[in-house]
């Protein structure tokens, strides 16, 4: 079911899916999401991101039994796997996607973390820490994070997110151009997460959307991934560093 | 004999103003006190007196006034402290609510700048209220500007940090890094103004942006996330006084360095939180769009103190609301969740001698 949604090419050894229509010349962009959250969320941006001229491609995680180091180790050998056969990418990652596209050290040309927290929230959030092997989406109430499909995903996981919010995992801050997105409005990855723990890096780009941003409204979690615009923002800032 | 009625009611409910007649179902202050500044200001104390209770100074912030803290029964941060047997004084700043500013006989409405407010302001009030209540110290607590104003007091004035036993900084920003557009654009509007208009006259713009209907221009989804009709009407009627040329130069020289310093910018009040070692409470509304979590969480992370506290008043930190910049003194939920934090902070005895 999944393979039919998103595409027929899966690459072998590797939780990897070219999602959309294959374009095999084209620059490749990774996708990232949070493990626990429906891939269908996923299809915008892979065809925001064709449209920008790359081959967009999925990293997928079956639903049991990683802890976020074995997580991570997995995304850098399916990134390396692209890499080495498809030459330099790009990576647009959305909430933990992004902590474990930071904990991996991925050999992106540039990178661009949409609502990815950065380091512990300032003070404690809501969030249930789910019992057992598999979680059924993320850990946070659907009235906070929006309406974001969840999906079944490994409970290590899904624990890891509540613990983050007080014990962040270590990584080292990457070297290459970043473009920080964060929403007033998003409980998982609120700007204070996000901006000031990214003070220092090089290469960075901060954009806080929403009223901010003379926009309408501030989107929640789920409106980052699935607002077509903020998609749009990100294929231009990985297509061109603008 | 409804007005004596109503007369009665307001008398017995607490909300008597010495001075002046009572307007109807507004709970003012029950006591006014003038103070002078060293330099010639002539400011005004708004007492809910509970004698026996700890003093605790309350200050409003940029563009507003006392009301600010005390718009009607419900939202009254005075009242409430009262009735929890704190002393509670509320102030308004040089050239804003009932205060003024002369120089040499005549009144001038404006000419200061927000140091000010902390090294002649504050330093002013704190000494009134220590002698008025026999007091070795006073409680502070700022709201927006009131909050960073304490600050200075509490860092740059001599014996400053001394005279508090505790803070507490309500939606007070104190990193201006990163810039976004709503700020850029709040920079722009201060490099024309600044120079040009020694007073904005933004209690006219607030009374015209209160008779339109709401939601009308983004002013309200900027300013209050939380606040009922009748009273978003009458906060717009009230709390709004004129803003100042020098407030807004030195704002747009804040968002300009990324830091909040001193007028002639050669101190960075930011790096002297350090020597604050007041306990200290930190509240940041998480619809907070003048002054965002992540903006007033350097005033948390700045201060010196072993004993300090960072508050997040949004839904997903268990509150009913989330918190726009004057939902937190003014808001639906303020007297429920907001006011009971301060209360217990603020009520506490007087600290031990600090080097």
């Amino acid at each position: 079911m999944l393979l039919a949604l998103l595409g027929p090419l899966a690459m072998a050894g590797a939780p990897l899916i070219d999602a959309g229509r294959p374009v095999p010349d084209a620059p490749v962009a990774l996708i990232v999401t949070t493990p626990c959250v429906d891939p269908t969320a996923w299809l915008g941006w892979a065809e925001v991101l064709e449209g920008h001229g790359f081959d967009a491609w999925l990293f997928a995680l079956p639903p049991r039994g990683q802890e976020p180091q074995d997580a991570a180790a997995e995304l850098r050998a399916a990134a390396d796997e692209l890499h080495v056969s498809r030459g330099p990418l790009v990576v647009a990652a959305h909430g933990y996607g992004g902590v474990l596209a930071l904990m991996a050290e991925l050999p992106a040309e540039r990178l661009a973390l949409v609502g990815t927290p950065l380091g512990p929230h300032a003070a404690p959030v809501v969030a249930q820490a789910p019992q057992g092997p598999v979680a059924e989406g993320l850990p946070w109430p659907q009235e906070l994070v929006g309406e974001l499909p969840g999906a079944p995903c490994s409970g290590e996981l899904a624990r890891s997110y509540v613990d983050w919010a007080t014990i962040f995992p270590d990584f080292v801050p990457p070297t290459q151009p970043v473009l920080l997105l964060a929403s007033d409005m998003d409980p998982v990855a609120p700007p204070e997460t996000v901006r000031r723990p990214s003070q220092g890096w090089p290469g960075r780009s901060w954009h806080r959307v929403g009223i901010q941003s003379l926009g309408l409204h501030d989107p929640t979690h789920a409106e980052l991934l699935l607002e077509p615009r903020h998609g749009e923002r990100v294929a231009e800032f990985l297509a061109d560093g603008s | 004999m409804r007005t004596a009625l109503a007369m009665a009611a307001l008398v017995l409910s607490g909300c008597f103003d010495h001075d002046h007649a009572p307007a109807a179902a507004q709970c003012d202050a029950t006591e006014r006190h003038t103070v002078q500044t060293d330099d010639g200001a002539e400011l005004v104390l708004h007492r809910h007196a509970a004698p026996a209770g700890r003093p605790v100074l309350v200050i409003h912030g940029i563009s507003s006034n006392h009301h600010c803290w005390d718009l009607e029964p419900g939202r009254s941060l005075g009242a409430y402290l009262a009735d929890q047997g704190l002393d509670a004084w509320l102030l308004d700043l040089r050239g804003h609510g009932d205060s003024r500013f002369r120089v040499g006989g005549k009144r001038l409405r404006s000419g200061w700048t927000v140091d000010d407010y902390g090294l002649q302001d504050l330093p002013a009030a704190v000494a009134y209220v220590k002698r008025e209540t026999a007091q070795p110290q006073v409680a502070l607590v700022g709201h927006s500007l009131g909050g960073m104003v304490a600050a200075i007091y509490a860092s740059s004035h001599p014996g400053g940090d001394g005279s508090l036993s505790s803070l507490v900084a309500v939606g007070s920003p104190m990193d201006f890094s990163d810039p976004d557009p709503l700020l850029q654009t709040s920079l722009w509007a201060a490099r024309i103004y600044g120079p040009l208009l020694p007073v904005v006259p933004s209690p006219l713009a607030a009374r015209i942006q209160g008779a339109l209907p709401g939601r009308v221009t983004p002013v309200d989804d900027l300013l209050f996330n939380d606040l009922s009709g009748d009273a978003r009407t009458r906060m717009y009627q009230r709390v709004v006084s004129p803003l100042v040329g020098g407030e807004l130069k030195q704002f747009g020289q804040a968002l300009r360095t990324g830091s909040f310093t001193t007028a002639d910018g050669a101190i960075d009040y930011g790096a002297l939180l350090g020597r604050v070692e007041t306990p200290t409470l930190v509240i940041a509304g998480r619809a907070d769009r003048v002054a965002p979590p992540d903006r007033v969480h350097a005033y948390y992370q700045g201060v010196g103190a072993a004993e300090k506290r960072f508050v997040i008043a949004g839904r997903a930190h268990g509150f009913a609301a989330d918190y726009g910049h004057l939902d937190l003194p003014l808001g639906d939920h303020a007297q429920d969740e907001i006011f009971p934090l301060i209360a217990d902070w603020v009520d506490r005895p007087p600290q031990g001698p600090r080097p």
